[in-house]
């Protein structure tokens, strides 16, 4: 059955998935126009300069591994567990790490990537220390994502009988 | 597989004879030239004799390939009396044709055919180029003309006479009506109007004295008068030009078919031109020798074994040279040569992409190669997919000729294909078809295919995960050893034990503790593991610093180390969540389908749904997994033990742009 906990929960999913997709979204588009501007006058640098523009993108695979996990808890693919508000909160709040730090996170990684960008057009030999100091901005979208796993996950969930 | 050693060669020669031994050291296709060292007291190489004019004739060859090109175009698309347009033939995939050197050679014996063709070639692409003119001087003016085409009296006519003006006007369209309401008040006035195009033609017949009345209001409703020379009706006009332009058009076909009479000469063209850019390479790499009165000396990057060949090959050419082997050293920057075997060979796509492996290197290839097959098949993750890509990817590699660079990326898809393919009946994912439930419905086959199953990622997605990260652990304490081991291979054991060992016993320990499920003993051994791995990282790894508050604090701040190892680790829940994505759209695309085939006017739909859904959902994901799976490899692994920073060994006189010599 299908209540208001658990209708919390999919907020929570919503979150998770819509903002760090958002994010990735923004992030790797303003790394592809510089790469694209790259590209125009070095195609042979179009490799590298497509993997920095992935780098931007982990946030929203991890808001999809979130909103998954929220998914899985409430049972989706059986029979939906009818949630107390209480869990439901629960599953929302544990959602917000992921959704909003992989949104900001997200777009500051693209920064550094757009100027990595920028590295990779000028000193083509030096792309490992751009893509070392794009992936540093990572370290806080993994942290975020980590926090949510563990109140999404560990948890008991409670629901109406 | 390995990077091949490289060897250097120094050799002295006649200057007679440089050329000769030059074509002698290209035929051999095995060696590099370099910066000839030392030997300061002589001058730097010059060539004898001048040309100067050899970038002259590259661009000449260039545009007459381009003129010959585009002419095979244009004659394409024109279409001859009662012919068919001939289609020009594309092949799938762009490969140079491959010729021998003795055919390579001899070129220059044809030349001046070649050059004579290049130049009616660009005789006739000026007055192709004159042709086009002409043509559109014509369309313009009967653009002019085409306003008037309803006045049937010459156009020069409408001229003033002593006492009446007689006008061929225009007036925007707009203005009509304003313009026939003021002049139908009028008298003693003869105005004719026209149709024209956006704008009303009209001739106005007044007296002089009349006019001045009517110019404001003409002026006021933004008249304009036109004045023409020609003295023909305008239709007569139009009709000279359009002939003009037809027998224009018929001596361009013509000549286009003259152009494409040269054709045979394409591939001469282009292999003189194939010959001259080696010359001009080759002009430039002689600032490199050094030279005397009459020898010179070069030098040149030659892997060890084919020193035997290098030698007999020369001695061949000449007895009157001195030859000489050298083992690199330090400040020599060798390029790097490559070889793996077939199946290793074409993942050699994926680690050039970041940098192919310096001289001193261990190659990656069989390592990077292993990891990327592995983790393609769980980022595709289902079985039919993978089946359908190896079967496509092996069906192009076996019918269609290709350059070596995307044989080696086509390669590694297909190879991916059979990954998936193992993974998928691992997974029990085949085209997003929900086996359990068609093995139910009586299907044998899907029984069978279910047996095969281990587990569904959807359905256990902690032991998914677990796997993926587990796989990701593995390949980064792999990354780890192979620093070690490149460490005691340069004989700094005691390094190797510090930096590798200790992470070795700081995750072996962690591992340790999270068995507790298996033994009562093995967490408790693994915290003393894990802790002594701890103890070793603080005391060692502030090593280099000095004083004994700045080692411990050192050896303090690299545990936050710790934390870039858990970033890597999760990092590889991207395997996961890449083949949930491809599994859960192929379940959509299955569930769309099934929808559409239930009712009989969307059922063609739902089988076109189905081929593009699935092969939009194979492209997408074979694209994600591939780059998804490089960047693993390159910041991941990589990141561990390998710098890169070599670029790959060029043979002399393989850079053509047109042909491949044997």
């Amino acid at each position: 059955m299908i209540t208001t906990g658990t209708c919390l929960a999919i907020i929570g999913m919503v979150l998770a998935v819509l903002l760090s997709g958002i994010g990735s979204a923004i992030g790797v588009a303003k790394a592809g126009q510089a790469a694209s501007g790259l590209v125009s006058e070095s195609p042979d640098k179009f490799m590298k300069a497509f993997l920095l523009q992935l780098l931007p993108g982990t946030q929203g695979l991890y808001g999809l591994l979130i909103g998954f996990l929220v998914l899985m808890r409430i049972n989706i693919f059986g029979d939906v567990l009818a949630l107390t508000d209480q869990s439901g909160y629960l599953m929302l709040y544990g959602c917000l790490p992921a959704a909003l730090g992989g949104l900001i996170t997200a777009i500051y990684q693209s920064k550094v990537a757009v100027s990595s960008i920028g590295l990779l057009a000028k000193r083509p030999e030096e792309f490992t220390k751009g893509m070392m100091m794009t992936v540093m901005v990572e370290t806080y979208a993994l942290f975020a994502a980590i926090m949510s796993f563990i109140v999404v996950f560990m948890p008991n969930l409670q629901t109406i009988s | 597989m390995a990077i091949v050693k490289m060897s250097k060669l120094r050799l002295l020669g006649l200057k007679k004879q440089q050329n000769k031994i030059l074509a002698a050291l290209q035929q051999t296709k095995s060696i590099e030239l370099k910066k000839t060292e030392d030997f300061d007291f002589l001058a730097s190489g010059t060539d004898i004799h001048n040309d100067e004019d050899l970038n002259e004739k590259l661009s000449r060859l260039t545009s007459a390939i381009h003129i010959l090109e585009e002419a095979e175009k244009q004659s394409a698309l024109q279409k001859t009396e009662g012919e068919k347009p001939q289609k020009v033939k594309k092949p799938l995939f762009s490969v140079r044709s491959s010729i021998s050197f003795n055919q390579f050679k001899m070129i220059t014996e044809n030349e001046y055919e070649i050059f004579s063709a290049v130049s009616e070639l660009e005789s006739c692409s000026e007055k192709l180029l004159l042709f086009k003119n002409e043509i559109s001087k014509h369309e313009s003016i009967i653009e002019q003309i085409k306003n008037f085409s309803e006045i049937d009296v010459p156009l020069n006519m409408f001229k003033d006479t002593a006492n009446t003006k007689i006008m061929l006007c225009t007036l925007p369209a707009e203005f009509e009506k304003p313009l026939t309401e003021f002049f139908e008040k009028q008298q003693r006035v003869i105005i004719q109007k026209y149709k024209g195009i956006g704008q009303v033609v009209f001739v106005l017949i007044c007296t002089k004295e009349d006019y001045t009345a009517f110019s404001e209001k003409l002026t006021q409703l933004s008249f304009s008068r036109i004045f023409f020379d020609y003295d023909k009706t305008p239709s007569e006009l139009i009709n000279t030009h359009k002939q003009q332009i037809e027998y224009i058009k018929e001596q361009r076909a013509a000549l286009l078919g003259k152009i494409m009479r040269h054709k045979p000469m394409l591939s001469d063209i282009k292999l003189l031109y194939d010959y001259y850019n080696i010359a001009v390479y080759t002009k430039e790499q002689k600032k490199n020798f050094k030279s005397s009165a009459s020898t010179f000396i070069l030098e040149a990057f030659v892997p060890e074994e084919s020193i035997e060949a290098v030698q007999q090959t020369l001695k061949k050419e000449t007895p009157n040279i001195l030859i000489e082997f050298s083992e690199i050293n330090e400040q020599d920057n060798p390029p790097t040569y490559v070889r793996n075997n077939a199946l290793v060979k074409p993942f050699e796509a994926v680690t050039d992409m970041y940098s192919p492996p310096s001289h001193n290197d261990r190659d990656p290839n069989l390592y990077a190669g292993i990891f990327f097959f592995i983790f393609f098949g769980i980022m595709l993750s289902d079985a039919g997919y993978g089946l359908v890509l190896a079967i496509v990817c092996f069906f192009l590699l076996k019918k269609f000729s290709m350059e070596d660079a995307t044989r080696k990326v086509i390669t590694v898809i297909a190879l991916g294909g059979i990954s998936t393919l193992l993974w998928g009946t691992v997974f029990g994912g085949w085209f997003g078809i929900d086996l359990a439930v068609a093995a139910d419905n009586g299907s044998a086959l899907a029984a069978f295919l279910n047996s095969l199953k281990w587990f569904n990622p959807l359905e256990e997605p902690l032991l998914m995960m677990a796997l993926c990260l587990g796989l990701g652990v593995f390949q980064i304490l792999f990354g780890l050893g192979l620093k070690g081991a490149d460490l005691i291979k340069k004989g700094k054991t005691l390094d190797a034990l510090m930096d590798v060992g200790s992470w070795y016993l700081l995750f072996i320990g962690i591992g340790l503790m999270a068995l507790g499920s298996f033994s009562k003993s093995l967490p408790e051994i693994g915290k003393y593991v894990a802790i002594s791995g701890l103890v070793l990282l603080v005391l060692t790894q502030g090593r280099e610093k000095k004083g004994i508050f700045a080692k411990i604090g050192k050896g303090f701040t690299s545990l936050y180390g710790i934390v870039g190892y858990i970033g890597d680790i999760i990092s590889y829940s991207r395997l996961f969540g890449l083949g949930l994505a491809s599994g859960v759209v192929g379940l959509i695309m299955n569930t769309l389908a099934n929808l559409m085939l239930g009712t009989w006017y969307l059922a063609l739909f739902g089988v076109i749904v189905l081929i593009v859904g699935h092969g939009f959902n194979i492209g997408i994901n074979v694209l994600g997994a591939y780059v998804h799976n490089s960047r693993l490899q390159y910041v991941e692994f990589f990141s561990r033990f390998y710098t890169g920073g070599g670029r790959t060994f060029v043979p002399y006189g393989s850079k053509l742009k047109y042909h491949i010599v044997k």
